[in-house]
C-alpha cells in the first residue's frame, strides 16, 4: 500500500471512529447486555424466583391467562400476546405493548396465579437502546441504521490499515508502555483478535436495519383502495375455543413446546423458536380463534429467506444456546473494548494538542464511555432500591440511568479530566460491588444460591474489580490533561 | 495552507462519493426490484443480504482510489445509471 493510500485510509478510520464512536460504543455495550435481556429481567424481577427451572405450563395456568385475555378484551384493551414458559423464563407472561415497553401480568405456570412482581422494563430497556438509542421512531432507527454503516466502513479500512500485522498484533499487548502505545495494542488486539466476530455482527446488524439504510424507492404510487384511516384495534381478538387444547395440538405439529403466542385477525398463532440453532425463523401454528380448528403450518422458506433468517439469527443470538450467547457476550465486550480503546488512544497519542474541541473530545471520552458504564449499573441498583409498589417505578428506572449519565456529563465538564476519571472510576467500581450485596439482602430467600443470581452477580463483581484495577492506570491520564 | 485546501477539497470529493456509492446502491437495488415485481418479496431480502455486504466495500473504494475526481465521478455515474435504470423500469 502506498503511503498517500494509507494515510487516506487512516483519514476515514481516524474521522468515522470519531464520528460515530461514541454511539457505536453505546450500541455495542447494550446490545452485549441485550445478549442476555430475559435473564437480565428476571434478575431485575427476584420475586419470580419462587418459580423452579424447566417447569412446563398446565392446563390451569393456561386457562387462567386466557380469562384474563377475555377480560382485556372487555376492557377494550388492544391485543395481547402471551410468552410461555422456556430454559430462559419458566414464568407465563401475558403481554401488550404501553407505548414504551410490553408490560402486563407474570403468571406461575404450574397453578395460573399472578406472581406479585416489580414493574420494570428490566433487560428489554438494553434490547430497545440498542437498536433505538432511546429516540423517538423511527429517529432513533435511523440514526443506528447510519452509524452501523460508519461502523462497517470503519472495520474494513481498519482491517487494511493493519492487514500486514494481523498475525504479529494477535500476540502484541504491552500493558507497561506509554499510554499510547498500550491503547493502540490493546485496539488492534481486540480488534484482530475477534476479527471475524465484528465482521459477522457488523454485516448482520446491517442487514437488520437496512430498511431505514436501504430502502426500495418505488416511483408508482399504488392508487390507495380506500381512505387511509387510522388503524383500530379489533375488538374482539381474545379466543373462544381453549387455548389449552389449542396448545397441546399446536405442540404436535409443531414437534416442540411453542415460546409465544400471538392473536391476529380471527386466529391464534402459536410460534416455536428452533432452539439450538442460528435460524431466527420461528415455527408456526395457526387456528382458529372461535372454532379452536387448525388452520395452516408455516412453509419452509425459500434458500434466500433461510440465510436472512439466518443472518437475523447470528445477530440476535435469540435462538442460539448458552455456550454461544457467552461466546457472543465475549466477542460483544472485546467490540466495545475496541472501540473505546480507539476513540481514548486518538486523544492520548496527541499530548501537544490543546485546542477546545481537542479538550472536549477527551471529556466526551470520558463522559460517554465510563459514564454509560455507571448509568447501566445505576439502573440495576435502581430496580432494588425503589420501592416495589410504586406505580411509576420503570419509568424511574429509566429516568435515573439518564439522570446518572447526565450527571457524568456534567462532572466531566465541570473538574480537571484526570480528577473526573479518577471519580467515575470509583464510582463504577464502588457501585458495581455494592449490587451483590445489595441483591444479598433485598433478594427472596428462593433465589439465594441460583444460578442466575450467582452469575449475575459474580459478572458485576468482576466489573468492580476491573473498574477499580483500571485506577492503577490512570495516573498516566495526569500527564495527558 | 494552499496543500491543505485542496486535501480537504479532496476530503470533501471523497465523502461525497462514499455516500453516492450508497445512493447508487439504494438505486440499482430499487430498480432491480422494480424489475421483477411479481419475485419483489424474494428479492428485496437478497437485495438487501447483497448491498449490505457491498456498502463498506464502496465507501472504501472512495477512499482507495488515487484520484479524487475519479472517485467522485465514477460514483456519480453509478448513481446515475441507477437513477436511469429505475426510471425505465418503473
Amino acid at each position: 500500500m502506498t503511503p498517500a493510500r494509507r494515510s487516506r485510509l487512516a483519514w476515514l478510520h481516524r474521522w468515522a471512529g470519531l464520528v460515530s464512536g461514541w454511539a457505536a460504543f453505546a450500541i455495542f455495550l447494550t446490545g452485549t447486555l441485550a445478549l442476555f435481556d430475559t435473564e437480565l429481567t428476571r434478575w431485575m424481577q427476584p420475586e419470580t424466583a419462587i418459580i423452579p427451572d424447566k417447569t412446563s405450563p398446565t392446563p390451569t395456568a393456561i386457562e387462567h391467562a386466557q380469562q384474563i385475555l377475555r377480560d382485556d378484551e372487555r376492557a377494550g384493551a388492544p391485543p395481547s400476546f402471551l410468552l410461555l414458559p422456556d430454559a430462559r423464563d419458566p414464568t407465563l407472561r401475558v403481554l401488550h405493548y404501553d407505548g414504551h415497553s410490553f408490560v402486563g401480568p407474570v403468571l406461575a405456570p404450574h397453578t395460573g396465579q399472578p406472581i406479585p412482581v416489580r414493574q420494570t422494563e428490566g433487560g428489554n430497556f438494553f434490547f430497545n437502546f440498542h437498536y433505538t438509542l432511546h429516540l423517538p421512531n423511527p429517529w432513533g432507527e435511523r440514526l443506528v441504521a447510519m452509524i452501523a454503516f460508519a461502523f462497517a466502513a470503519l472495520v474494513l479500512s481498519g482491517v487494511l490499515l493493519h492487514l500486514k500485522r494481523l498475525v504479529p498484533d494477535y500476540f502484541t499487548l504491552r500493558l507497561k508502555a506509554a499510554l499510547p502505545r498500550s491503547l493502540l495494542d490493546l485496539h488492534v488486539l481486540t480488534g484482530s483478535a475477534m476479527l471475524p466476530f465484528h465482521i459477522m455482527i457488523t454485516w448482520s446488524g446491517l442487514i437488520l436495519t437496512a430498511e431505514n439504510a436501504l430502502p426500495v424507492l418505488q416511483l408508482e404510487q399504488e392508487a390507495p383502495t380506500q381512505a387511509e384511516a387510522p388503524p383500530q384495534s379489533p375488538t374482539h381478538w381474545a379466543p373462544r375455543a381453549s387455548l389449552a387444547v389449542m396448545l397441546q395440538q399446536a405442540q404436535a405439529h409443531l414437534g416442540s413446546m411453542p415460546s409465544y403466542v400471538l392473536f391476529d385477525d380471527g386466529k391464534t398463532i402459536f410460534s416455536a423458536i428452533q432452539h439450538d440453532s442460528l435460524n431466527a425463523n420461528d415455527l408456526s401454528a395457526e387456528f382458529d380463534s372461535q372454532t379452536g380448528e387448525f388452520l395452516s403450518q408455516s412453509k419452509e422458506p425459500s434458500p434466500i429467506e433461510n440465510a436472512f433468517y439466518t443472518l437475523n439469527g447470528l445477530h440476535l443470538a435469540r435462538s442460539m444456546g448458552l455456550l454461544l450467547r457467552w461466546l457472543w457476550f465475549a466477542g460483544g465486550l472485546a467490540s466495545s473494548i475496541m472501540v473505546a480503546s480507539g476513540l481514548v488512544y486518538y486523544t492520548a497519542r496527541q499530548k501537544k494538542q490543546t485546542t477546545h474541541a481537542f479538550g472536549l473530545a477527551k471529556r466526551l471520552n470520558i463522559a460517554l464511555l465510563g459514564g454509560l458504564i455507571t448509568a447501566c449499573l445505576s439502573f440495576f441498583v435502581l430496580n432494588r432500591l425503589i420501592p416495589v409498589q410504586w406505580q411509576a417505578r420503570a419509568a424511574l428506572e429509566v429516568a435515573g440511568f439518564f439522570g446518572v449519565w447526565a450527571s457524568c456529563l456534567l462532572l466531566v465538564m465541570l473538574i480537571p479530566i484526570s480528577k473526573s476519571a479518577r471519580i467515575i472510576a470509583w464510582a463504577t467500581g464502588l457501585i458495581a460491588l455494592a449490587l451483590p450485596v445489595i441483591d444479598g439482602l433485598s433478594m427472596p430467600l428462593q433465589a439465594w444460591g441460583s444460578m442466575l443470581h450467582l452469575t449475575v452477580n459474580g459478572t458485576f463483581l468482576l466489573t468492580g474489580l476491573s473498574a477499580m484495577g483500571s485506577l492503577r492506570f490512570l495516573p498516566v491520564w495526569r500527564s495527558h490533561d | 495552507m494552499g496543500k491543505r485546501v485542496k486535501n480537504s477539497h479532496a476530503y470533501a470529493y471523497r465523502i461525497t462519493a462514499a455516500l453516492l456509492v450508497w445512493l447508487a446502491l439504494v438505486l440499482w437495488g430499487s430498480a432491480l426490484v422494480a424489475l421483477s415485481p411479481a419475485i419483489s418479496q424474494a428479492t428485496i431480502p437478497g437485495y438487501r443480504v447483497l448491498a449490505s455486504a457491498l456498502a463498506p466495500f464502496g465507501m472504501v473504494w472512495a477512499f482507495w482510489v488515487q484520484s479524487p475526481l475519479y472517485a467522485l465521478c465514477g460514483s456519480a455515474g453509478l448513481a446515475a445509471c441507477g437513477g436511469l435504470f429505475l426510471v425505465l423500469h418503473a
